[in-house]
């Protein structure tokens, strides 16, 4: 009998998009269940989502303290033996922090918060978590501190690994300042992404856009592909 | 014993928060500073005396971000209870 896949999307204190996660995976008609931080159980479930929010505050670094959370050992582990696991903005800072991905996420350039749809380049359409994704989406940013840095010898091992996935589509559409227009990057072994905009905010055609349910897509697929 | 951790951007790593409040000093008038780095500092006291170079340890694991940031510790004298007063 197939296995059924269950997602699970964990809550940190201060976490605020994760029923956003927990609906816009649900609304694909799978079944989700959203994992308290202080868990440290990920066993059954076929996927993690790390969403976004301001996890402890932001206090000290975004997503600084909830890496020290007990779930992120738990998910250190689960993507060790190759769990498929998303960070979304919050969620993409605390997978830096907790060196699941390279880099670091800094405050935008501007300073300011940023929140609007932007244009994206999907490079890679050969992941789990992009094999429905058009070459170009609009998806919704929301944040504070999305300017990705990596120093030169990480971001050559980035580029030169297709370590890069999604790009803003122009230096316009950069609203941060992140090196070489970076907005989402996955891991060697191609079961860790992360990415500041945000695809749980567009899955239904009320919010502008459901280019966000082709990630969501994709790694249903992925999924079912590997039972 | 009391320490003070500094913690500052990387000299390669962009600091907007820094340019920002040089802008602000010109424009006070304080046209002769050349830089800001803007940063922050945490004052930490370590329990039965001195550090034990653990401090260094937390600096690296958890006050900083090595990969874009620096820190610094300095062992602060105790001020005279005069001056702490105040």
């Amino acid at each position: 009998m197939k296995k059924k896949n269950i997602f699970a999307v964990v809550t940190f204190p201060g976490s605020n998009c994760d029923r956003d996660c927990v609906k816009a995976v649900q609304s694909l008609g799978i079944n989700t269940e959203s994992v308290w931080h202080r868990s440290t159980s990920l066993e059954k479930y076929s996927a993690v989502i790390l969403p976004g929010g301001f996890s402890y505050g932001d206090y000290l670094r975004a997503g600084a303290i909830a890496r020290f959370s007990p779930i992120v050992n738990s998910v250190i582990e689960y993507a060790r033996k190759g769990g498929l696991v998303i960070g979304i903005c919050n969620g993409f800072q605390i997978l830096v922090e907790a060196g699941l991905l390279p880099g670091a996420l800094l405050k935008n350039n501007s300073l300011k918060f940023v929140c609007k749809y932007v244009k994206l380049i999907c490079e890679r359409t050969n992941t789990s978590f992009t094999s429905a994704c058009k070459r170009e989406l609009s998806l919704p940013i929301a944040h504070g501190q999305g300017r990705y840095y990596a120093d030169n010898n990480e971001l050559k091992k980035l580029e030169d690994s297709g370590g890069i996935v999604f790009r803003y589509a122009s230096d316009n559409e950069n609203c941060n300042g992140s090196i070489n227009n970076i907005a989402g990057i996955i891991n060697d072994t191609g079961n860790v992404m992360g990415m500041m905009p945000h695809p749980e905010r567009s899955v239904t055609y009320l919010s502008g856009s459901i280019d966000g349910r082709s990630i969501f897509e994709s790694m249903i697929n992925a999924l079912e592909t590997k039972q | 014993m009391k320490y003070l951790v500094i913690i500052l951007p990387k000299d390669e790593v962009l600091d907007p928060q820094g340019e920002v409040i040089l802008d602000a000093a010109h424009s006070l008038g304080f046209k002769e500073i050349a830089s800001i780095r803007a940063g922050k500092s945490f004052l930490v006291e370590i329990n039965n005396g001195e550090d034990s170079g653990r401090l260094n340890e937390i600096a690296n694991k958890l006050l900083s971000n090595p990969l874009v940031e620096t820190f610094s510790i300095q062992a602060l004298t105790p001020l005279p209870e005069k001056v702490r007063n105040n």
